[in-house]
């Protein structure tokens, strides 16, 4: 088994594109959407454009699946439509069997699963076979794929970089 | 015909008066009005394409007889790089000819996932109303409560209404006091945040007492080749972000870093990269539109002064050229406050700062006197009296604010005294005045001949600009090249036939920095700059990060035709894209012509001072021979003397059907 | 050595989802021993759950199987069916059979459960059905009728309501409690379902009793405490109850009728291990004993008493009541407990949104159950609360437990101080 991957994010680079959602969506619907995207960035840009006097907090964050490895989607299946992918550890639902009864969805701690109303039938990130479109068209390097015993690192850096930018303000221009 | 994959297949046609709306099929709309999509594309083609044949004599912008189009292209939407731009277009409220602009922001996606391409607004709606797209749902809504509401105010208050389930579902098109108050120059803003700056379709959306068009799109794009469209839009954002030599500066400074090679900015780049410690979010990226590979939205949040405390996504070039050139506003907070406030206020930065600027100019002259100007004594500098009197214009206050409200070319008419000849304008539109000190040849000759009147963006060629003597040394320490190897690079990587990189610059494999002091080649380069700009405004895709920003080696054209033909299925080339921008870029020309006669005699500046022997660049101490310039861009445009398309040219662009009816000279100039 | 071992022998009884999860759980562990399941239905494992949709025509009848034959080769399982078991005999670890004994190191009792059939005269009729396994299913779709009258209105009774809705038939839910999904859904969701039910064609009837099944050979109609009603289709959907006769007489029965299991899925007897519908296991929620009855507790159980009887300690969470019912237009969730099942220090926090409802029940200041309506897209953020016992005294903590997704920050001032452009301006002089 190779070794299992997972996406990872750091809302501190991201830059809001979406094109991590155009390009899910383009590679596996064959057409463009950011509603059957099955990885989903979240936009708080308005917040933090208007609240002017409030200290800065995160403007994006990520939804998508997280691979658990102890799948409530998967447990909840009737159809045991979700399986594990052996080569990627991803969860991918079986569209043959997956009958549209949204369980997962009410399982997923994420939110990550959507419902197909044309298909009838649940996405979910299946993380492309092993090479994410979306962390491939991430230009600005929020979205990483990390084996999934070095994932705790982004949040580690990003940790480490919010307490550099704390204690040194004077210098955060050099600082990242 | 069928609709070819990469357009969303329906047209919204919205009639004001009735409070009603109906929906075509593409293909339908398109055999009305005799659009070949191969020919226009979309965005500005289209539009272009809409008022030709919906206009065939001058009318008041004013009238509910104007109409208002929102073009998208089959670019937009797709997973395409920069593909979160639409058009706008409407009759132009100060030049009464042809106007457009691109906004982005995710307006024009939400609204090709809602599934239009195109949205005609008609009419004139008897009460204020807003409009709400809900996919192929159309609702008319009271704006009563709305009216007189500043723009991010507005978004919030029709987010809010219409339900909006989160951040970001419900896009919002929406115009703030100044375009209620018909001032002249007020475009409308996308979520607060882009807007077609300088079509002035604020002022036409107030007159139809439109306030706001809000859209929330969940379905999709239809595609011919995705993979391959992933993979071509990889190499061409790959190639962008490794090759050009600005991009890393710009990812991290946003849009204001083409400060220094765009605007002669005195020790450019070194001082805004320390002035932007003072007012910055220094942890977050720059945040940009769909698929924006190099986004030039900057968080600032200002730390110092009196507005400290003050956020904003911004920091945009015209806005801080014109402060620090116009204005004369030094401090970094008060640029970004001037920058919120006219966003705020629905104004125009360029018209606004030019038309104070020249104000400024005939008080100091004594054309305008305490009495126009209510009481105020007019100067550069004072951030808080140029903010009070922008104020005043939105809400045409007072004498000043009324007399400011209609524009330079309105206002010089109007107090007469001499001040019509040190306004700054070109068909009635203010340009940047930098542009009449003529340093940059090709900059200013975008103006004269742009079709929407003085603007520099239907050209906008930095290439002169960036390698001004001036500048060899500063910018380029940012990025850690001598000028001889950025020019080398830059022109080897210029998306253009060898033939005509010859033609141009000579011979290209010389580094050849004498070229920039000529004038040799300059109309041919201008001429090509014209056709790419309306090219990729009719895809729509965006600017920065087309070939005319950064040096011009962004995107060009090979790429553009490349991807294109991944979303359409078509098989189109190099030459025929650019056929297309020259197609529409004519057809422009020609509706002016036909519906305000403007040729020759229009292409002039307003300001005399244009006429006067140059401070700086390559006409020093000589008086830039507009006429010739003029003349010899005609000629290669297969243009009369008069400056108007000959009929074989005409043919050549396959709009012989649809120029019948005009009388266009026979000879090339 | 390894040759010379003698490889040990699971029997795993009944091949619903949790006896085969057991065997594929074993089998992960265990890669020679041997894996007998028996089981008295001829057909490869197959999912209750979407039955109905093979009855209303949605899907066609090989995709209700999730494994077949071949599943079961592959991973070398040996599956004895049909094959009836008639007794145990613990002492010498031997199923038996009928005919025959079966000898085993570890026994696995999944058998599942049984419709509870209400004791009312006229049961033998033709027509009268009940809902519970494949060829129950393959009956009604032979059967030819127009009237069915569906008796008891749980989930079940719904889905089966639905179904036969699709095809064709007209359909009366009647139902002896005062509202229709008594164990799962409240007041006002159940009246909102309820609604969707009548306003699509299905008579919908509660504290109605059935008495009588009425017809000669076959049904034409059904007595009940409100009077006849004429009906050629009866199908009982009054509620399951866990099959035990295997060990009636070995295991006292618990609070609920179930054979009663610890975390460990362990009966208390050597090497006998239970799960799926015939156990009775603690709560996730709060420990008290509950009959699960459901799809993805069985599977736990089922992976959790493999591995317990394969050598290793597995500690199963304990069960979670949860459904999911998709009515026309309506979507309905309920998760954990409802309502009128918690006694004491009961909170309700209701929140409404266009179209949208969704409740949730406290107990104690904490979150025991959540109900929605039309509104599921974060539910999952309430399904971990409830999985993490979260405290929920104030209501502000529920509104702020929502995707990020849904989150929109309290409504921004858009920094007035800087942009009161009404009294900002300078007057005139």
């Amino acid at each position: 088994m190779a070794e299992e991957k997972v996406i990872v994010f750091d809302p501190l680079y991201c830059s809001g594109c979406m094109y991590c959602m155009t390009a899910c969506s383009t590679y596996h619907q064959g057409s463009t959407s950011l509603s059957k995207s099955r990885i989903h960035i979240v936009r708080h840009e308005g917040h933090a454009i208007a609240n002017m006097m409030e200290e800065d907090h995160l403007i994006f964050d990520l939804i998508t699946c997280q691979q658990c490895d102890q799948p409530y989607c998967q447990y909840l299946c009737p159809a045991l439509a979700i399986e594990k992918d052996p080569m990627t550890g991803a969860l991918k639902v079986n569209h043959d069997r997956c009958i549209g009864c949204r369980m997962c969805m009410v399982g997923c701690p994420f939110g990550a699963i959507l419902y197909d109303s044309n298909r009838k039938q649940v996405l979910k990130c299946e993380l492309c076979g092993g090479e994410p479109q979306c962390v491939r068209f991430c230009i600005s390097g929020a979205l990483k794929f990390l084996p999934k015993d070095l994932s705790h690192l982004v949040q580690r850096d990003r940790f480490g970089r919010e307490k550099i930018r704390h204690h040194f303000k004077k210098v955060e221009g050099e600082s990242r | 015909m069928s609709i070819p994959p990469g357009y969303a297949g329906k047209v919204l046609i919205i009639y004001l008066d009735h409070e009603a709306s109906e929906i075509l099929p593409l293909d339908r709309f398109w055999k009305t009005y005799e659009i070949d999509p191969q020919k226009w594309l979309g965005g500005d083609g289209v539009i272009t394409k809409i008022l030709w044949e919906d206009y065939h004599t001058a009318i008041d912008p004013l009238d509910p007889e104007n109409e208002i189009v929102i073009a998208t292209g089959p670019w937009t939407a797709t997973a395409a790089p920069q593909s979160g731009r639409a058009m706008l277009g409407c009759i132009d409220p100060k030049t009464g000819g042809f106007s457009s602009g691109s906004f982005g922001w995710f307006f024009p996606s939400m609204l090709k996932y809602a599934g239009f391409d195109i949205v005609i607004l008609k009419g004139k709606a008897k009460r204020p109303i807003y409009i709400f797209i809900d996919d192929q749902k159309v609702l008319f809504r009271d704006a009563s409560h709305l009216w007189g509401k500043e723009t991010s105010e507005t978004v919030r208050m029709v987010r809010e209404e219409l339900g909006e389930r989160y951040e970001g579902e419900i896009r919002v098109l929406s115009i703030s006091v100044a375009g209620e108050h018909l001032v002249k120059y007020s475009p409308p803003c996308s979520d607060g945040t882009s807007c077609p700056g300088r079509s002035g379709a604020g002022t036409v959306m107030g007159s139809k007492n439109l306030k706001a068009v809000a859209v929330r799109g969940t379905g999709e794009v239809s595609l011919f080749d995705p993979h391959g469209l992933l993979d071509s839009s990889y190499l061409a954002i790959k190639s962008l972000i490794e090759k050009e030599p600005l991009i890393k500066l710009w990812r991290e400074y946003g849009a204001t870093t083409s400060l220094g090679t765009a605007m002669d900015w005195p020790i450019s780049g070194a001082m805004l990269v320390k002035n932007r410690e003072e007012a910055d979010f220094p942890h977050l990226k720059n945040v940009g539109c769909l698929d924006c590979p190099n986004p030039c939205y900057h968080w600032l949040q200002i730390k110092k002064g009196k507005y400290s405390g003050l956020r904003h996504l911004g920091g945009h070039m015209t806005f801080l050229t014109v402060c620090l050139r116009n204005l004369g506003i030094q401090e970094f907070g008060e640029w970004i406050y001037f920058e919120r406030l006219l966003q705020e206020l629905g104004l125009d930065p360029a018209s606004f700062s030019m038309t104070y600027s020249w104000a400024v100019d005939c008080f100091e002259r004594g054309m305008l006197t305490l009495e126009d100007t209510d009481g105020m004594t007019l100067k550069r500098g004072d951030a808080e009296l140029i903010c009070e009197v922008a104020r005043r214009v939105a809400y045409r206050q007072g004498k000043l604010g009324d007399l400011l409200a209609d524009g330079v070319a309105e206002a010089s008419q109007r107090i007469g005294r001499g001040s019509e000849r040190i306004a700054p304008h070109v068909k009635g539109k203010e340009y940047i005045q930098r542009d009449a000190k003529v340093q940059a040849l090709m900059w200013s000759l975008g103006a004269l001949t742009s079709p929407r009147g003085g603007d520099w963006l239907r050209h906008h060629n930095v290439w002169e600009l960036a390698f001004f003597p001036e500048k060899r040394d500063t910018y380029l320490k940012w990025i850690g090249k001598t000028c001889t190897e950025v020019y080398k690079e830059s022109l080897e990587r210029l998306d253009m036939p060898e033939g005509l990189k010859k033609k141009i610059f000579g011979d290209s494999q010389r580094v050849d920095l004498e070229w920039i002091e000529s004038p040799k080649g300059k109309a041919l380069f201008s001429v090509w700059t014209e056709n790419l700009v309306a090219l990729f405004n009719s895809l729509v895709t965006c600017m920065f990060g087309s070939a005319t920003m950064f040096l011009m080696v962004g995107i060009g054209p090979t790429t553009y035709s490349e991807i294109l033909n991944k979303i359409t299925g078509w098989n189109t080339s190099y030459d025929e894209l650019m056929r297309i921008g020259d197609r529409i870029f004519n057809l422009q020309r020609l509706f002016n012509y036909r519906i305000k006669g403007w040729d020759h005699k229009d292409d002039t500046f307003a300001d005399q001072r244009a006429y006067e022997p140059a401070q700086m660049g390559i006409y020093k101490g000589r008086v830039v021979p507009w006429n010739e310039v003029l003349q010899e861009y005609y000629r290669i445009r297969g243009w009369s003397k008069e400056g108007v398309p000959t009929k074989a040219k005409i043919e050549e662009l396959d709009l012989g059907e649809a120029t019948k009816a005009l009388d266009l000279p026979e000879e090339i100039n | 050595m390894g040759s010379l071992k003698r490889q040990m022998q699971f029997v795993i009884i009944g091949n619903g989802i949790a006896g085969m999860s057991a065997a594929f759980a074993i089998r992960r562990l265990q890669k020679e021993a041997r894996i007998i399941i028996l089981s008295e239905d001829p057909n490869p494992t197959y999912s209750p759950c979407i039955l109905p949709d093979y009855l209303s025509g949605e899907i066609n009848r090989t995709r209700v199987f999730i494994r077949g034959f071949l599943d079961y080769l592959r991973e070398n399982i040996q599956l004895s069916i049909p094959q009836k078991v008639v007794g145990l005999d613990i002492e010498n670890k031997n199923v038996l059979l009928q005919n025959g004994h079966l000898p085993y190191d570890r026994l696995i009792i999944a058998t599942g459960s049984k419709p509870m059939i209400p004791s009312i005269p006229g049961l033998d009729k033709e027509g009268v059905f009940t809902f519970k396994s494949i060829g129950d299913v393959d009956k009604i779709h032979t059967w030819k009728g127009f009237r069915a009258v569906v008796v008891g209105s749980g989930p079940i009774g719904v889905e089966v309501g639905l179904a036969l809705k699709n095809r064709g038939y007209q359909v009366s839910l009647v139902e002896c409690m005062e509202r229709i999904l008594p164990q799962v859904f409240d007041e006002y969701p159940s009246s909102r379902i309820q609604e969707v039910l009548e306003k699509n064609g299905i008579e919908v009837t509660t504290g109605e009793r059935i008495i009588e099944i009425l017809g000669q050979k076959r049904v034409e109609g059904v007595l009940s405490n409100r009077g006849k009603r004429r009906c050629d289709t009866v199908i009982l959907a009054t509620g399951m109850r866990p099959e035990r006769g295997l060990v009636d007489k070995i295991i006292p029965p618990g609070e609920w009728g179930g054979i009663k299991v610890n975390h460990r899925m362990e009966t208390g007897l050597q090497d006998i291990y239970a799960c799926g519908d015939c156990v009775e296991t603690a709560s996730l929620i709060d420990e008290r004993p509950i009959l699960s009855l459901l799809w993805h507790n069985a599977r736990r159980q089922g992976e959790a008493a493999g591995i317990n009887a394969a050598g290793i300690s597995k500690i199963y969470p304990g069960s979670l009541p949860m459904t999911g019912l998709e009515v026309f237009d309506l979507r309905a969730f309920s998760i954990g407990y409802i309502g009128a099942s918690i006694d004491s220090n009961l909170d309700i926090i209701e929140e409404r949104r266009n179209g949208g409802y969704r409740r949730a029940v406290l107990s104690r200041g904490v979150i025991v159950g959540i109900q929605s309506i039309n509104w599921e897209e974060d539910i999952g953020f309430f399904f971990s609360a409830i999985l993490r016992k979260e405290k929920m005294g104030l209501k502000k903590a529920f509104l702020s437990l929502r995707s990020p997704l849904f989150y929109i920050p309290k409504p921004f001032p858009l920094g007035r101080k800087f942009f009161k452009m009404e009294t900002a301006r300078i007057d005139i002089k």
